[in-house]
């Protein structure tokens, strides 16, 4: 099935400079490793970085003799590295649904995910980020399931892995992304009869909207 | 400067490196200046990327250019990497070295010059104020929300003007991609 909903625009720029949070960031590679449309916006954006670097003017201090200098000889003797064809293939991902860039940084494919149970129907992992990253879980919902309603503080980005995703907004299948904003309110849930995997990467951790829900907070690992 | 990177990799030309670290690294290095690196660091990450470069440059075939391209990436994710210390999702997502090798056809190659002359024109053509907002990115490495703070705009007014310079740039590249 074609791929409907893709990163916005914005996103993209924010992720060709470099300047996305880590979590987010991790959504939107792996979008782009599922996605050759976001792929080949990111090499005119990459070509935009160049043609922006090219027009840097260089700074006061003066450059490095280490390299500059004409007796300069160490560098020569560097010897090139081993040649990619030669280096180890990446791991192959024997899963259908789990996103290359993520299955290389967990190093685990997806049948070996330690999901951990939440609330019934819920099974979730978070994935270790370093600090200031944001958070990043993946999510695996049981047919029929409805999340608490909550609220976001920041931008989140969900991605669909697998089965079909839906809110008040429509319904969203593998590769889609939806984009929520600071504040906005909603609920997601399950449609379809299969289980529903998903990624989402969150600038913070997200608020929920009920007394219960944040009494529930610790239980759940929020 | 594609012949530049030619000799560097076909007979590790020396002095050839040199001249290309002397157009790019003072150019990397003021970038990461600008993102907050201090002095050190900036020379530091600039003869990194300069290295990669003398080391890889042969995984680069022969005359292919976007050199500038090559080299931006790999300062930025150094930089996102020694700087923001956040794991660099883009080197999981796709091996740009390999990505290079891809072969290339003379008509592509050339597309792909036109494709950047373009670019460089339209990105020049961008109205002040979001040329502005692409510059805080890029150059000074600014996330929407520092943008916005810094402007004192509000983000989606950050967003806007982004997805509006997407729309000329992207416009300026069309059918070449």
């Amino acid at each position: 099935m074609t791929i409907q909903h893709h990163p916005q625009p914005d996103i993209l720029i924010a992720y060709a400079a470099g300047t996305l949070p880590g979590a987010i960031s991790c959504v939107v590679a792996c979008h782009l490793s599922m996605c050759s449309t976001c792929a080949e916006e990111m090499r005119w954006l990459e070509m935009l970085g160049g043609v922006i670097l090219e027009k840097e003017k260089p700074g006061a201090t003066p450059t490095s003799k280490a390299f500059t200098h004409p007796a300069a000889h160490w560098f020569a003797d560097m010897p090139p590295p081993a040649n990619p064809q030669q280096s180890p293939p990446p791991m192959t991902v024997g899963d259908a649904w789990l996103p290359t860039p993520l299955a290389l940084y967990l190093g685990m494919r997806g049948d070996d995910i330690p999901w951990k149970q939440i609330v019934r129907g819920v099974r979730q992992l978070w994935v270790k980020l370093p600090k200031h990253s944001g958070p990043v879980r993946l999510l695996r919902l049981a047919p029929g399931v409805r999340l608490l309603e909550h609220a976001h503080r920041g931008m989140e980005l969900t991605l669909v892995l697998q089965g079909v995703y839906a809110d008040h907004t429509g319904e969203y299948v593998r590769g889609d992304v939806i984009e929520w904003a600071e504040d906005t309110l909603h609920q997601p849930w399950v449609s379809g009869a299969d289980e529903c995997i998903c990624l989402v990467g969150s600038e913070k951790m997200p608020r929920f909207s009920r007394l219960t829900a944040r009494l529930l907070r610790p239980f759940m690992g929020f | 400067m594609g012949d530049q990177l030619k000799r560097i990799a076909d007979e590790r030309d020396a002095g050839a490196f040199r001249s290309l670290f002397l157009t790019f690294g003072p150019k990397v290095r003021a970038m990461l200046m600008r993102q907050g690196a201090d002095t050190e660091m900036a020379e530091d990450i600039a003869q990194e990327t300069m290295l990669a470069v003398w080391r890889k440059c042969h995984l680069f075939s022969s005359d292919r250019g976007s050199v500038s391209t090559w080299i931006y990436s790999i300062a930025r994710n150094l930089r996102i990497d020694r700087i923001r210390r956040q794991v660099v999702w883009q080197h999981f997502c796709k091996d740009i070295e390999v990505l290079q090798v891809a072969v290339e056809l003379p008509d592509e190659r050339l597309a792909r010059e036109q494709k950047r002359a373009t670019l460089g024109e339209a990105l020049a053509d961008l109205p002040t104020e979001q040329l502005q907002i692409i510059q805080l990115s890029f150059m000074d490495g600014l996330t929407q929300n520092e943008i916005a703070g810094k402007l004192n705009l509000p983000l989606g007014t950050v967003k806007s003007r982004m997805r509006l310079a997407y729309v000329k740039l992207r416009g300026s590249v069309e059918g070449a991609i």
